[in-house]
């Protein structure tokens, strides 16, 4: 079935429209790229989720209703996020009121899912080359929620959405740490339980040095953002982008004069 | 209940344990690496997802029956000369073992692990009337003589250094105490308890699995310390709650093939005892408690009732790896016990929903499917109306009441981005911002991406 | 009403269960049951002696050890208490393939107790008992015939100090198991 041409709604979360927004925008072009109707719809809102994640259900409910109401119409929903779209995907049911809620559920996704699920890793094309090694983030919704990733404690055969789809840009070299643990991010988990939390991060961090890694890139920009308040803080050379930055070709390292001086 | 005890607040708990950075560190590798033999042990084995299928219906289709399946076990002990007692709450279950103590003149007890007389303070009441009661597992020896108390289920001095052994065996044990070698000291120990063993009058064992069918029950231990305890003395009282019956021995096929690959990463425990009668000429008692268990099976929580006890999904958390388990204020710590002990008393309880970064990794090791994650995630919409998050509420609730207001939203953001870069650090850094203390917030973009969007049209 | 009835009365949920379904686990099989108890057993910090014959003088050659030697074969005179088996000689029902469990059931024949009192403990299994999994295990026991029986998987052990594995908690120190018959 020829997808192109069909209207994609992109939703942006609310930190990455405000501190992120290259991520936001290389969503964009990456889904036009591959012959996408892409729009985004004004007045949209966060998902809900810090609410939903603290139990506030009734503070919740108008966001969720707005973002059903918002995307209900599009071919598909999608994301630079897994963690908002694995909010709206399974944690609406009893929170919003419109009908629509159960025909949007499917159409939802996070952007590599639908890179690999819609559109097809043998259709994908990404104009640039990164010849650098990328230490992948494999955030906790994206790969237990969503199922980007086989997991390490499950015993199903290993597979990554998020890698398929990354490895087709030219010349990059993915590595991923060696526990596929939580950042300790986790939301407001992240000012509740500072001091975890922080704890947490620095762990990723160091596992992602250990294996020479000076880039980090991961399809929630919230835990990248976590990461890299923390190794400014601490002065670690790391820095963090968006897997869809990656994909657009949006990051320095990426061009032409860097591939060349990789050949000289 | 509520009331009687302060709240605890696990964030403070945790802090403490983090600020020694290197003792944190090296619990969390401990953990981890017992994490790692059970995804070794796990994955040899090609079944294992179907393993955990079948005992989480088998667990669910119990508690669907727990009533027929509890006295289906009593008339069935009771053949097998077992005599069956049953106890609501922990006072009752309390004096019942004193009881049977009592009349049988015993003043010396071994007992084998088991977290249900911990949950229902039996040692201290035991002490209280005079007889002493030795816990034989070594983890549990090691923190009854600290005056501790366990801070794991399956490893339950993981929180201690050989160092701290070495310290408390010389006290008691009169060990060499610069000799923190492990073998020494598990030598130590075998010698000193193996004379408790040949004085005690009675033992006292937990149970892993209760058989409907059979009317006998299963016992687990790498050590060997229930079988020995249970050999020597004519009387033997065996504790179980109430959800660990199984319908039948077939069953324990699959718990026995689940339990140690998810606790240890071992095949199976050293010693898998089917105790069906009581031993020539001696006396065996399993005493049935509730203690709010059958509360709990009329709520969302039911599920939690399914847990075996493997301890899984602690050595996986990566909080409780970074807070120990003491740090929850709870008998039994890390996930299971955040929705134990938020279940039965949330007022005291409701930091712990919250001590979780909804990673869901326990979802993934816990052999019998429980959802964790999910139970933590509903809990926290009792645990957000508790009097202590009131602050955190209303915060919230403003800023849901700005995010339901895209263009104000909008506005306030956007001289967020303009003012923030201009504010002298000590502003933005202030205590009130807790985010800023470890961390560095994040640049604010020149423009959002609305505008930039807006722009391109 | 008395706890069981208030226990029972809070639980509701006793009507007849219906019959649980099969479980269709496949569970996993070996091309050499033998080899792959041996493995396991050894994981689990015990031996496999092959040997053709058994006696209890060939046995003890195996092992060093100080101590009386209780062969379970024959009978056996009360032993409570006793602080000085060096060598205990059992026979198992069976074994298990993925875990190196061997099923032990003394009947009463001997008291349970030396099972942990013994030093040292040496198991003898017909090779051609070897199951491979603990379902197949657990359709061979008859639970109406048993007081007391245990799988045992190897010596005692305890990682309760800084998870540093320590052979020899409380029951043996040493674990190994005869297999008899043609390999
Ligand atoms: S909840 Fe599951 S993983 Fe945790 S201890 Fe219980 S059975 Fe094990």
């Amino acid at each position: 079935m020829d997808e192109t041409g069909k209207k994609v709604g992109l939703f942006v979360p609310c930190y990455v429209n405000d501190f992120y927004p290259d991520a936001a925008l290389s969503t964009l072009e990456v889904l036009e790229a591959h012959g996408f109707d892409v729009e985004y719809p004004e007045n949209q809102s966060c998902c809900g989720q810090p609410f939903l994640n603290n139990g506030m259900i009734d503070e919740a409910r108008p966001l969720a209703d707005r973002f059903v109401g918002l995307f209900a119409d599009y071919d598909y929903v999608v994301a630079p996020s897994s963690s908002c779209i694995g909010a709206a995907k399974f944690r609406y049911d009893g929170v919003t009121t419109d009908a629509r809620y159960p025909l949007l559920r499917p159409k939802l996704y996070e952007l590599c899912e639908f890179l690999h699920d819609v559109v097809g890793v043998g259709n994908l094309r990404f104009d640039c080359s990164f010849p650098r090694r990328v230490g992948l983030h494999n955030s906790c919704h994206a790969i237990r929620e969503l199922g980007l990733a086989a997991p390490s404690e499950l015993n199903i055969s290993h597979y990554s959405k998020i890698k398929a789809v990354l490895a087709k840009v030219e010349g990059i070299e993915i590595v991923e740490p060696s526990r596929d643990e939580c950042c300790g991010f986790g939301g407001t988990f992240s000012v509740q339980e500072a001091d975890v939390s922080a704890m947490m991060g620095r762990d990723r961090i160091a596992d992602h040095i250990a294996n020479g890694v000076d880039i980090m890139a991961g399809v929630d920009m919230s835990c990248l953002m976590h990461m890299e308040g923390l190794a400014k803080r601490d002065g670690t050379k790391m820095q963090f982008v968006h897997v869809a930055q990656i994909l657009a070709g949006r990051v320095e390292g990426n061009s032409e004069i860097e591939d060349q001086r990789e050949e000289f | 209940m509520s009331g009687r005890f302060p709240p605890m607040d696990h964030a403070k708990n945790a802090a403490e344990f983090t600020a020694d950075s290197e003792r944190a560190h090296w619990h969390d590798r401990a953990l981890w690496f017992v994490r790692q033999k059970r995804d070794r042990a796990a994955k040899s084995v090609p079944e294992w997802e179907s393993l955990r299928e079948a005992a989480e219906t088998i667990k669910m289709h119990t508690m669907e029956h727990l009533g027929f399946y509890l006295e289906r076990f009593e008339s069935q002990a009771r053949r097998n000369g077992i005599e069956v007692l049953w106890a609501a709450d922990a006072e009752e279950f309390r004096h019942i073992v004193a009881e049977i103590l009592r009349e049988h003149g015993a003043e010396k007890v071994v007992k084998s692990k088991s977290m249900l007389t911990e949950e229902c303070g039996l040692n201290p009441h035991l002490e209280s009337l005079g007889i002493e009661v030795t816990d034989t597992d070594l983890g549990e020896r090691i923190v009854q003589l600290a005056g501790d108390h366990p801070s794991h289920i399956v490893l339950p001095a993981i929180h201690m250094k050989k160092e701290d052994v070495a310290d408390i065996f010389s006290k008691y044990l009169h060990t060499d105490p610069d000799n923190a070698d492990p073998f020494y000291l598990t030598r130590a120990a075998r010698d000193h308890l193996r004379e408790k063993f040949l004085d005690a009058d009675a033992a006292i064992t937990g149970i892993n699995f209760a058989l409907a069918e059979e009317g006998g029950f299963v016992v687990c231990t790498n050590e060997g310390n229930a079988d020995l305890g249970t050999a020597l003395p004519n009387l033997h009282i065996a504790c179980m709650g109430l959800e660990k019956i199984i319908p039948s021995a077939q069953d324990l096929g699959i718990f026995t093939r689940l339990l140690a690959r998810s606790a240890t990463g071992q095949a199976i425990t050293t010693y898998t005892s089917h105790f069906l009668k009581p031993k020539p000429g001696g006396r065996l008692y399993v005493i049935i408690v509730d203690n709010g268990r059958s509360r709990l099976l009329n709520t969302r929580h039911n599920k939690a009732l399914s847990c075996i006890r493997c301890g899984a999904c602690m050595n996986t958390c990566p909080v409780y790896r970074r807070s120990g388990g003491h740090s929850y204020g709870y008998v039994i710590p890390g996930p299971i016990g955040s929705v134990l002990a938020g279940a039965r008393e949330i007022e005291r309880f409701a930091s712990l929903p919250f001590a979780c970064s909804l990673c869901a990794s326990c979802d993934n090791v816990c052999p019998v499917r429980i959802d964790l994650h999910a139970q933590l995630y509903r809990e926290r919409r009792a645990a957000i109306n508790v009097p202590s998050y009131g602050e955190k509420r209303r915060l919230l609730h403003l800023a849901a009441w700005v995010m339901q207001r895209p263009k104000l939203y909008g506005v306030l953001m956007k001289t967020v981005r303009f003012v923030l870069p201009l504010l002298p650090r000590a502003l933005v850094y202030n205590r009130f911002n807790v985010w800023g203390r470890e961390r560095e917030v994040p640049e604010p973009a020149k423009r959002s991406f609305s505008e930039i969007y807006r722009e391109r049209r | 009403m008395n706890a069981k009835e208030r226990i029972l009365h809070a639980l509701g949920r006793r009507d007849v269960p219906k019959e649980l379904p099969a479980f269709d686990i496949g569970p996993m099989r070996f091309s050499d049951v033998g080899a792959a108890f041996s493995e396991a057993l050894e994981a689990a910090g015990g031996e496999t002696v092959e040997s053709r014959e058994t006696s209890a003088e060939t046995i003890a050659g195996h092992f060093v050890f100080e101590g009386r030697i209780v062969d379970t074969r024959e009978s056996v005179t009360s032993t409570t208490n006793d602080r000085n088996i060096g060598l205990l000689i059992v026979e198992a029902e069976f074994g298990v393939a993925e875990n190196g469990a061997v099923w032990i059931d003394p009947k009463e024949r001997y008291p349970r107790e030396v099972l942990t009192l013994a030093e040292n403990l040496a198991v003898v299994l017909k090779r051609e008992a070897i199951v491979p999994t603990m379902h197949e295990a657990y359709e061979r026991i008859d639970f109406a015939e048993i007081s007391y029986a245990l799988f045992m998987a190897g010596p005692s052990k305890t990682a309760d100090i800084e998870q540093a594995l320590v052979i020899g908690a409380h029951g043996a120190i040493g674990m190994k198991v005869f297999l008899e018959g043609e390999g």
